[in-house]
């Protein structure tokens, strides 16, 4: 009796070890700390000196990546800040040695070379990655996005044509590996669709700025089948700028204004009322009577709110449709 | 918001903030606090899934103008009213029409 107690008194003690081991994950608290400390420091150099500390000590954690995207953040307000965010990179980059963080450390540098404009750095860690044999969706159009903001349009149509390879079943939930619950029928054609929308976006800007403008717009048209927009249609991504983009550069105003409406109405962003601006002009030849136009196209393009049903506090439905007739500003909010 | 709810509630202007998080005790102190008397609810329960469907998910838009129709006119991104001055502008424009 007493021996088999004993064995089990062991056994919990040794399940409640290994139970311990698991939720008193080190880097977890240290990256914690990390970002705390990194909070409270006054210098950049401080904040970097941290950030550093903490990729010494894991250089093989979930986390180290992060810290590497961290540093890079504080180094953007610096001046200087893509030649001082490689340097930084390059004083950390020996020390790691897992492959899944040295392709983060390749997408940050390619983000860097981008926005620094160094396309011959930029197409240099496009053929180190491709090279690598391990690359994934986001790696790609990491790509095809710095290779964007540097105009480098041959990667990145190379980039973004790549990128369509990975908007597939089979990239999002690879057959044999277990499967997230997440990734339920409906939200794999969700992510297939937001892909396919992002890559053709892409690919199609990069064709028109290659000059194979008709190659182009099919792309735009076949992004645009994805329907990647929010409630209301609006549009996400940058499909429809470069789309109006283009349709301006063709003098083709009323065109671009269609595929600038719903963007310059309701999300009302500088750029797209930018565009919407010059098509204006190109259309009327001045800027009068534009804040009408933009008040009529919003009359145009406005659609009914769904009916929904709240509750109030004494535990009543509340329909939205019974506001029917008055002017109703609603408000998602939350206490904090 | 309060001003501007008092300011028109008598030409047919209506406030309804939503607390999507359904904190009613924090949600009741704040109304207190500040002395809110437009009207507030909360979004039932199971229904965190249709607020982000219907309305948006991330980022989506907290602000809503709706005419009298039941048409969205404005949307405001942020978890900030917005402009109240933009907003009062574009509330006298719907009441107007």
């Amino acid at each position: 009796m007493r021996f088999k107690s004993l064995a089990a008194l062991g056994i919990a003690s040794f399940l409640c070890l290994a139970l311990a081991a698991q939720e008193n994950s080190p880097d977890r608290d240290a990256y914690v700390k990390m970002s705390s400390d990194i909070r409270k420091a006054e210098t950049i150099e401080n904040k970097l000196a941290i950030a550093r500390d903490f990729i010494i000590r894991f250089p093989d954690s979930q986390y180290t990546g992060n810290a590497i995207g961290n540093a890079v953040y504080i180094l953007s307000r610096a001046d200087n800040p893509v030649e001082k965010s490689l340097e930084f990179i390059g004083s950390v980059e020996s020390k790691l040695s897992d492959t899944k963080i040295l392709m983060q450390v390749k997408r940050e540098k390619a983000k860097l070379y981008g926005s620094g404009g160094r396309v011959g750095d930029l197409k240099n860690i496009a053929k180190e990655m491709s090279a690598s044999g391990s690359m994934d969706y986001i790696d790609i159009l990491t790509l095809g996005r710095a290779a964007v903001q540097c105009e480098a349009w041959d990667l990145a149509l190379e980039s973004f044509d790549g990128s369509l390879k990975f908007a597939t079943r089979e990239a999002i939930v690879p057959p044999g590996e277990k499967a997230d619950p997440y990734w339920t029928e409906a939200n794999i054609l969700k992510s297939i669709r937001l892909r396919r929308s992002i890559s053709l976006s892409g690919k199609g800007w990069a064709l028109v700025k290659l000059g194979r403008v008709e190659e182009g717009l099919v792309c735009f048209s076949a992004a645009e089948k994805e329907r990647h927009v929010t409630y209301l249609g609006i549009p996400k991504g940058m499909l429809n700028i470069y789309w109006a983009r283009t349709l301006l550069e063709m003098k083709d105003y009323d065109g671009a204004i269609e595929k600038l409406g719903l963007g310059a109405v309701f999300k009302g962003d500088k750029e797209s009322l930018d565009l919407m601006l010059q098509a204006y002009e190109g259309k009327t030849s001045g800027k009068e009577g534009f804040d009408d136009f933009l008040w009529r196209m919003r009359l145009d393009l406005a659609k009914p709110i769904d009916d929904v049903a709240f509750r109030n506090y004494e535990g009543n439905e509340f329909r939205l449709s019974s506001l029917r007739g008055k002017v109703v500003l609603l408000n998602f909010w939350y206490p904090t | 918001m309060e001003p501007i709810w008092k300011k028109y509630k008598d030409q047919g202007f209506v406030i309804v903030a939503v607390d999507f998080k359904r904190d009613r005790e924090r949600a009741l102190k704040f109304i207190e606090e500040n002395g809110l008397t437009f009207k507030f609810l909360e979004n039932r329960e199971g229904d965190e899934e249709v607020i982000s469907s219907v309305f948006g998910t991330q980022g989506f838009p907290t602000t809503y103008l709706i005419d009298r129709d039941g048409k969205i006119m404005y949307l405001h991104y942020g978890f900030r009213a917005g402009n109240e001055v933009e907003i009062e502008e574009h509330v006298v424009t719907l009441l107007g029409m």
